[in-house]
């Protein structure tokens, strides 16, 4: 049963990690600094997901990208581009009306629990 | 090398040229950003474990499909080899026993059914079931390659999409006017061994003595060269039975348009083949004489009881089948709702 909640759970954030990737790249930030910033939220996120993820986003012209050599390593840098912003709030609008709904259901619910 | 290198190296090792260098560097700058300042070969192995098997990381850089036919073309190809490879074994079957008998017949041989021979069958099935497969294969993994649409709806025979009047199709079909396989393959072989029969008529079809050194044909029925006079309309014949074979297998039902096609078919065959029965030198004089030294009758008589008769049966038998396809196709779609 452990297992099969597991796979829910995946299937569920799975969506929901493109959306927080997209919030929080407002000011630049190279992978592992995203990740971290991220865990400090509250969002865990496997790293083997996130970077492929930032690559794909890139390609779809939601994200700019840019290399910093003025430090130790050389560190890329994903931005939010304009039309990245336009696509997350359009889909940020979408998942609070989804997501207000579906608590609403489940609210609902517990509602009718405390009832009885 | 260090660990790390090896592992960038295996991550980065099947990707594009253009992609390769660019994510190599950014998964090296990474991993070190994972690492504390001093760190020591377990911090590496934590920080490699964390990122996971190369490969997964790979498949999900390249986001290329990783198998050769998906969802979307996987019941298609299976049932096209379903259809295929039996046809293809059934096929050598007939081949290698057909070169079989050639040979015997031509060396004057006596022809037995030896277990060498049956090896050779079940080689040669073997062979062209597995060259059907590759090559069936291959197709659908080009046609996965190149199909641009990635709407993952999956294609029937037919090669469309799905929509509500396909199981219109299934359901009304009347079990009658739905084709079965087994007639199609039918058809199809016999398409094989008459066209066959026609080219080689000269070494297969003749009058057979049983002597010392076995089955030996005595002499030939036709004229081979008046038989092959008729070579392109044969071949266009021939052309025209594998295609109705291919359009039955794609509807799986008769239709007027079928039957149409059908009766255009048949006239023309049965035309055909009455033209060339008729041909004054088709039959080998000696065939004749043999034949009517049997029957204690004059040769002409025994030709044109042969020409007459083969004619009205294959004017018979086509007008049936005519009137047998054409009932099939008009046969009322909801009668079996």
């Amino acid at each position: 049963m452990e297992l099969l909640i597991h796979s829910f759970l995946t299937e569920l954030k799975r969506g929901n990690l493109t959306l927080a990737v997209l919030s929080q790249l407002r000011t630049p930030q190279y992978g592992y600094s995203l990740v971290q910033l991220l865990e400090t939220l509250g969002i865990g996120i496997e790293q083997s997901t996130l970077y492929p993820l930032l690559r794909r986003l890139e390609k779809q012209e939601l994200l700019n990208s840019f290399w910093d050599t003025s430090e130790k390593r050389p560190r890329k840098y994903y931005e939010l581009s304009e039309h990245g912003e336009k696509v997350f709030q359009q889909l940020r609008e979408e998942w609070m009306k989804n997501t207000k709904r579906l608590f609403d259901v489940l609210n609902e619910e517990d509602k009718e629990n405390e009832s009885y | 090398m260090n660990l790390i290198e090896v592992y960038v190296q295996e991550v980065t090792r099947w990707l594009p040229k253009k992609k390769k260098d660019d994510i190599a560097l950014e998964l090296e700058s990474t991993i070190y950003d994972m690492l504390p300042d001093d760190y020591d070969e377990k911090d590496v192995h934590l920080a490699l474990e964390e990122l996971g098997d190369p490969k997964v990381l790979a498949n999900k850089y390249s986001e290329k499909q990783t198998y050769l036919i998906g969802p979307k073309y996987y019941d298609l190809h299976l049932s096209i080899l379903k259809w295929i490879i039996p046809f293809a074994a059934i096929y050598s079957l007939i081949t290698i026993l057909g070169v079989n008998l050639l040979n015997l017949i031509n060396q004057g041989e006596r022809f037995d059914v030896s277990l060498s021979n049956m090896e050779d069958v079940l080689i040669n099935a073997i062979t062209w079931s597995i060259t059907a497969y590759v090559f069936v294969t291959v197709i659908f993994a080009i046609m996965e390659q190149v199909d641009g649409k990635n709407d993952d709806l999956p294609k029937w025979m037919g090669f469309t999409s799905w929509n509500p009047k396909k199981l219109e199709k299934e359901c009304s079909v009347p079990k009658k006017k739905s084709i079965p396989l087994s007639e199609i393959n039918a058809g199809l072989i016999w398409t094989v061994v008459w066209g066959v029969g026609y080219f080689y008529a000269d070494r297969f079809l003749g009058i057979y003595e049983n002597g010392q050194d076995g089955l030996r044909m005595v002499t030939p029925a036709f004229n081979q060269e008046v038989l092959l006079s008729f070579w392109p309309i044969v071949l266009l014949l021939l052309g025209a039975e594998i295609a109705l074979a291919i359009y039955k297998l794609v509807k799986r039902k008769w239709s007027t348009n079928m039957a149409a096609f059908f009766m255009i078919y048949k006239i023309v065959s049965v035309a055909t083949f009455i033209v060339i029965l008729t041909q004054p030198k088709l039959f080998a004089a000696e065939f004749l004489t043999l034949i009517s030294g049997w029957f204690d009758v004059a040769p002409s008589i025994v030709k044109g009881y042969m020409v007459w008769g083969t004619s009205t049966l294959m004017v018979v038998f086509g007008g049936i089948s005519i009137y047998e396809s054409f009932k099939k196709a008009n046969m009322n779609n909801r009668s079996m709702l």
